[in-house]
């Protein structure tokens, strides 16, 4: 790890975590499980990144590998709870998006438990650890499927909203959205070359590094914008949602 | 699997044109299309938006004489049956989006 890029991803874990407080209040309010399973996914991300990285405190190295597969647990779960959200609040009537949350669940469960037998508890052993793919792809699938289901989304509201149906300012969200998922795939994308490359050097690329940087950047950016937006954005919203409107009313 | 009210409202649109079950379908799934619904979830104020402001132009476009005059027979159909939609308002990812961002 870069210098003190450690305190960074310290501070992305308490963004998330922190982001997870107000999703559960919502999830008491309404009692609904879209809203709870999302205050889960930030819950684990954000603790998934304090585990991580807590070892590169000074004098923590020791516990290295035991707090690294305890955030791989941590990340799993938060992976599962967002494919529950998207199976509920994208495609609830779907019977293969519903197998498609289970199964990712399963792999990243088979993954995450065989990985030990390999020697691999950190899980970066890409190249000699099989079951190093059933944790990836159970982790990457729903990210993507994030991703797809936001843009697909985000096409769809903003042809309602032509039609004075839905809100222009829920279209955005779903594009910010469709972005966090784009962000998280990239990250996990660039999972592998970086450990492949660990594997066989015993080190992490700088460009990696970098790039997983940049993602998880990205990611808080939107996630920050969609879901707690400052009242800048909220203006910037409205003056577009006011444009929008006069030209849609122009003959 | 299609939403009871767009299956209403395609019976409709079958018995007061002359357009036969497929094509109702076919032509009110187009519609849905261009206004980005969905054909599992469908309210009230949507369809009536889409006999309204998209369907006329389509029945046109398929030769059918009187489009303008068929779907506001259809809507009133539609309207006779508010159960239908309501039975399709559950919780749709719009509505789960714009609590996530509006309450939280």
């Amino acid at each position: 790890m870069e210098d003190s890029s450690y305190i960074v991803q310290l501070l992305i874990g308490v963004f998330f975590t922190a982001a997870s407080v107000p999703l559960f209040r919502l999830a008491g309010r309404s009692g609904e499980l879209p809203e709870r399973m999302l205050g889960w996914c930030f819950l684990c991300f954000g603790l998934s990144y304090l585990f991580y990285e807590t070892p590169f405190l000074p004098g923590l190295e020791a516990l290295l590998t035991p707090f690294s597969f305890i955030a791989r647990l941590i990340t799993g779960a938060g992976v599962i709870a967002v494919a529950l959200f998207t199976w509920q609040a994208f495609r609830r009537d779907d019977a293969w998006a519903k197998w498609l949350a289970i199964g990712s669940g399963v792999s990243i469960a088979i993954g995450d438990a065989m990985s030990p037998f390999w020697g691999d508890w950190e899980g970066f052993m890409a190249l000699s650890n099989p079951f190093f793919w059933f944790e990836w792809a159970g982790q990457t699938v729903p990210l993507a499927w994030i991703c797809v289901e936001g843009f697909m989304h985000y096409r769809r509201a903003r042809k309602r909203a032509r039609f004075g149906l839905g809100d222009s300012t829920v279209a955005n969200r779903f594009f910010l959205w469709g972005m966090f998922g784009l962000a998280q795939t990239g990250a996990m994308l660039t999972v592998v070359p970086m450990n492949i490359d660990y594997e066989l050097h015993g080190s992490f690329a700088a460009w990696s590094d970098s790039l997983i940087g940049a993602f998880e950047g990205l990611s808080i950016v939107m996630i920050w914008l969609a879901f707690f937006p400052p009242a800048l954005y909220r203006r910037f919203l409205e003056r577009a949602r006011a444009e929008g409107a006069a030209e849609g009313s122009r003959p | 699997v299609t939403s009871k009210l767009f299956d209403f409202a395609a019976d409709c649109l079958e018995r007061h044109s002359t357009l036969d079950r497929l094509e109702a379908r076919g032509t009110l799934r187009i519609a849905l299309k261009i206004v980005g619904l969905d054909v599992k979830r469908l309210t009230g104020e949507q369809m009536a938006v889409i006999f309204e402001q998209v369907l006329p132009g389509e029945l046109e476009k398929r030769g059918i004489e009187d489009a303008r005059a068929i779907c506001s027979t259809v809507m009133k159909d539609v309207a006779r049956a508010p159960e239908l939609a309501a039975a399709d308002a559950s919780d749709d990812a719009d509505a789960i989006f714009r609590r996530l961002g509006r309450d939280s």
